[in-house]
């Protein structure tokens, strides 16, 4: 199961989304663009990465809590989402489309959330291993 | 490696020595650890200018463009940047742990991984300090040394 989720679906994600995005961009160079399909997927492409240099930055902010460390991520990541999806015409301005997006945006922040706290509990795993081997070892000078 | 230890009142000064077939970088590494312990950072307190021995640090923090070494009971000011002691001590037990604070990791107890993708690191003196994800592996890095 470790292997699944730290080397199948990653390959597997990464395979998907660099086939699409090339496919999108030689259909955009070579003008076969029918329904503006390929494009979306190059902008949204192009947003994940304003996306990943907006949370480098947060990052580097220290908040006083955990909560509202991940309500800021949230809403900054919803506010950028919100703004390119409307500018960028991904969708209309209707509330039954606002709450279809606003679902399925949760629903992947829900995954990437908890896939990224899954490794951290891995990490945390493996240094405690490390420190108590390391400090089992060790007379701490009082 | 066998490791032998002669303890004896009648010695003067502790004295180290290293027998080996060839010196590869793991050796160097540890022979870079043990000068350590004769390394000492220059600190301030109350006007006054202190050599620190780097196993008394429990880590090194910088607020509003100072640096600050932090002891056990006592805080110094150092007139070095962070990212200079951080070249400084590259191949010593300490380790960048996020923006602002460079961590001694022999004085670290335990890590525990908050909601918010970080690491509270506790020391044995109960402190604890944030651990920036993107400083995460470059911990585990020192540690597997």
């Amino acid at each position: 199961m470790n292997a699944i989720r730290k080397y199948y679906f990653p390959n597997i994600c990464i395979s998907f989304a660099l086939t699409t995005l090339f496919t999108a961009i030689n259909m955009v160079i070579s003008n076969n663009d029918p329904t503006g399909y390929p494009v979306f997927i190059i902008e949204l492409a192009a947003w994940f990465v304003v996306i990943g240099i907006a949370d480098y930055f947060l990052d580097k902010i220290n908040f006083k809590s955990s909560l509202i460390n991940n309500l800021a991520n949230f809403i900054l990541n919803y506010s950028l989402f919100l703004i390119a999806g409307i500018s960028l015409n991904w969708f209309d301005f209707r509330l039954s489309n606002i709450i279809m997006v606003t679902i399925i945006f949760a629903a992947i922040f829900a995954v990437i959330y908890y896939r990224s706290y899954k490794i951290m509990k891995q990490d945390e795993e493996w240094i405690n291993r490390i420190l108590n081997s390391r400090n089992s070892n060790v007379v701490k000078d009082e | 490696m066998k490791l032998t230890i002669n303890q004896s009142l009648d010695v003067k000064e502790a004295e180290i020595i290293i027998n080996c077939s060839v010196m590869d970088d793991r050796m160097k590494r540890l022979v870079d650890y043990i000068r350590q312990f004769s390394f000492s950072l220059k600190g301030i307190n109350n006007n006054e200018i202190y050599n620190i021995p780097l196993e008394n640090i429990l880590y090194i923090d910088s607020v509003d463009g100072k640096t600050f070494l932090y002891c056990k009971n006592t805080v110094y000011e150092c007139k070095e940047t962070l990212a200079s002691l951080e070249q400084t001590l590259m191949y010593s037990p300490f380790v960048r742990i996020s923006k602002n604070c460079i961590l001694n990791t022999s004085a670290l107890k335990s890590v525990r991984s908050t909601l918010n993708h970080k690491m509270e690191a506790t020391l044995f003196n109960g402190e604890k300090l944030v651990v920036n994800r993107n400083y995460i592996d470059l911990l585990k890095r020192k540690l597997e040394l």
